[in-house]
């Protein structure tokens, strides 16, 4: 293949690394991931059209090869289960001394998969709404309501308390956990 | 544009990517002022976002492994160290002594050394098609295996080469000295109609410390020398007694089985490239904002993309 786009392939590793490595959590099954992606990529590499940024299309790629290893895994479980949370709980405690990095792992852990995985290409990839709409195949409106729920599923999950109301101006867009029926999202806290 | 409007949800959540414009946050942030729920909310927002990439950072911090670098150079196949077919294969090419400019060019020493390695070879080989006839002094290792044998050697993973598809099956492998030789590793085919070829491969280790020597070409400094499986080549812009210390001291480190070198990513530049970039192309849009610039300031991994 062109060296050009080898190189510029290797340089979006890290970042696709560190992108398996939040949806697999271990190491050696991010790597795989990657390295799904890369062959996959390789393989359609003539449908990269140059028009548009090789990050987010290579982040596509690796999110499709992701969700079509979870779904030929077990197609009729809820792909919650599949989230990896389990072997991610038990690494070894020392593996983020600080406790406040395990108990976000911990509550990005119980957010519903695709809340997760939203939540991930914005504030870990960095990518806009239309990108990491455009790498999760979603609306971007579907992009915000996600990255609302999980946040605020997120503070109330790291306050460990239940939240009354909503903590802003005007009604929030599309809920939050629970809907009392009045309109106004009630966050409890999530066993 | 700042005119006004109220702060909503789809602001909040904004500010916390780092997607309005400089007017329109420190509206954000006025309202923030007089809303502390609403401040607490995007406090924690914030703090997640640096939380999640701390979580994962030594992932992206790390360098590549080299069995993913490696996978750019297959594609469609699972690779596992794709360079060491050729060494295998320059390892047979020697000892089969074709490469005879290879001697000459390098200057290696004189090819009486090959000479007699080709001797031993053949004498090896009759021995592979007439085990029963004495006439020469050949040692065999009995249990050793051949290859895991040639793989401490040379510290290469050497795997016999499937040549069925020229019609030669491999039956024998064993290691074997000839008189007063030293030893090597002898894999033996055979076709169909019971004609034998042998492969005899011997580590190329020099047993002395190697020579450095000092040449320069086109104007460039560089040291060279040839040591275990490898010929090496040093090339710097330094004065001759530093390029030759530096030599050793690489050398020395270089030398020891086992050790990993993975070369180093070069910095990320997170720019993107010109030409290749294009702005994602809007959707159609519900929200009462407008697409608007560059993310800002506390994001400092992140690109200056417009939407």
């Amino acid at each position: 293949m062109p060296d050009e786009l080898k190189w510029m392939i290797a340089r979006e590793l890290p970042r696709l690394r560190r992108y398996a490595r939040a949806l697999r959590h271990q190491p050696a099954a991010a790597d795989d991931l990657v390295q799904d992606c890369l062959e996959r990529a390789l393989r359609k590499r003539h449908l990269w059209t140059r028009r548009g940024s090789l990050r987010n299309w290579l982040l596509r790629m690796l999110y499709r090869t992701h969700l079509n290893a979870l779904r030929s895994r077990r197609p009729q479980s809820s792909l919650d289960e599949l989230s990896d949370s389990e072997p991610a709980l038990a690494q070894p405690a020392a593996q983020f001394q600080r406790v406040e990095l395990r108990e976000m792992e911990a509550a990005l852990d119980r957010l519903p998969r695709e809340q997760r995985d939203t939540l991930l290409l914005v504030a870990l990839e960095g990518l806009t709404y239309d990108e990491a709409a455009s790498v999760l195949g979603v609306p971007v409106g579907t992009v915000r309501s996600r990255l609302s729920r999980a946040r605020s599923a997120l503070v109330a999950l790291r306050e460990g308390a239940a939240v009354e109301g909503a903590p802003i101006a005007e009604a929030p867009i599309g809920g939050a956990v629970n809907d009392d029926g009045d309109g106004r999202p009630r966050l409890r806290r999530i066993k | 544009m700042a005119d006004g409007r109220t702060i909503g949800d789809l602001d909040l959540l904004a500010y916390v990517d780092g997607h309005l414009d400089p007017a329109r946050r420190r509206e954000v942030e006025a309202h923030l002022a007089l809303h502390p729920e609403a401040a607490a909310w995007v406090r924690d927002c914030l703090e997640q976002n640096a939380l999640v990439r701390e979580l994962y950072d030594d992932a992206y911090r790390a360098a590549p492994p080299e069995s993913l670098l490696a996978a750019l150079d297959r594609p469609g196949r699972r690779s596992a160290r794709p360079m060491m077919r050729m060494a295998a294969a320059l390892l047979v090419l020697a000892a089969t002594g074709v490469t005879g400019w290879w001697i000459g060019k390098s200057g290696l020493g004189p090819s009486e050394a090959y000479e007699s390695f080709v001797a031993e070879a053949v004498a090896a080989h009759r021995s592979a098609l007439y085990p029963e006839t004495a006439g020469i002094e050949l040692a065999t290792f009995g249990d050793v295996q051949a290859l895991s044998w040639l793989a401490e050697k040379t510290t290469f993973e050497l795997q016999a080469p499937d040549l069925r598809e020229l019609g030669l099956e491999l039956v024998e492998r064993r290691v074997v000295a000839v008189q007063d030789g030293r030893p090597g590793a002898q894999l033996t085919y055979e076709d169909a109609v019971g004609r034998k070829v042998t492969v005899y491969l011997r580590p190329r280790w020099s047993e002395r410390d190697p020579a450095f020597r000092l040449t320069e070409h086109e104007g460039w400094p560089t040291a060279w020398w040839v040591s275990g499986p490898l010929t090496h080549a040093m090339t710097g812009d330094l004065p001759a007694a530093e390029l030759l210390a530096l030599a050793e001291a690489f050398h020395t480190r270089l030398g020891r089985p086992g050790t990993e070198m993975v070369p180093r990513i070069p910095e990320i530049d997170e720019r993107p490239l010109q030409g290749l970039e294009a702005p994602m192309q809007a959707t159609a849009d519900e929200s009462p904002l407008a697409p608007l610039d560059a993310p800002q300031g506390d994001r400092p991994e992140n690109d200056a993309q417009s939407m």
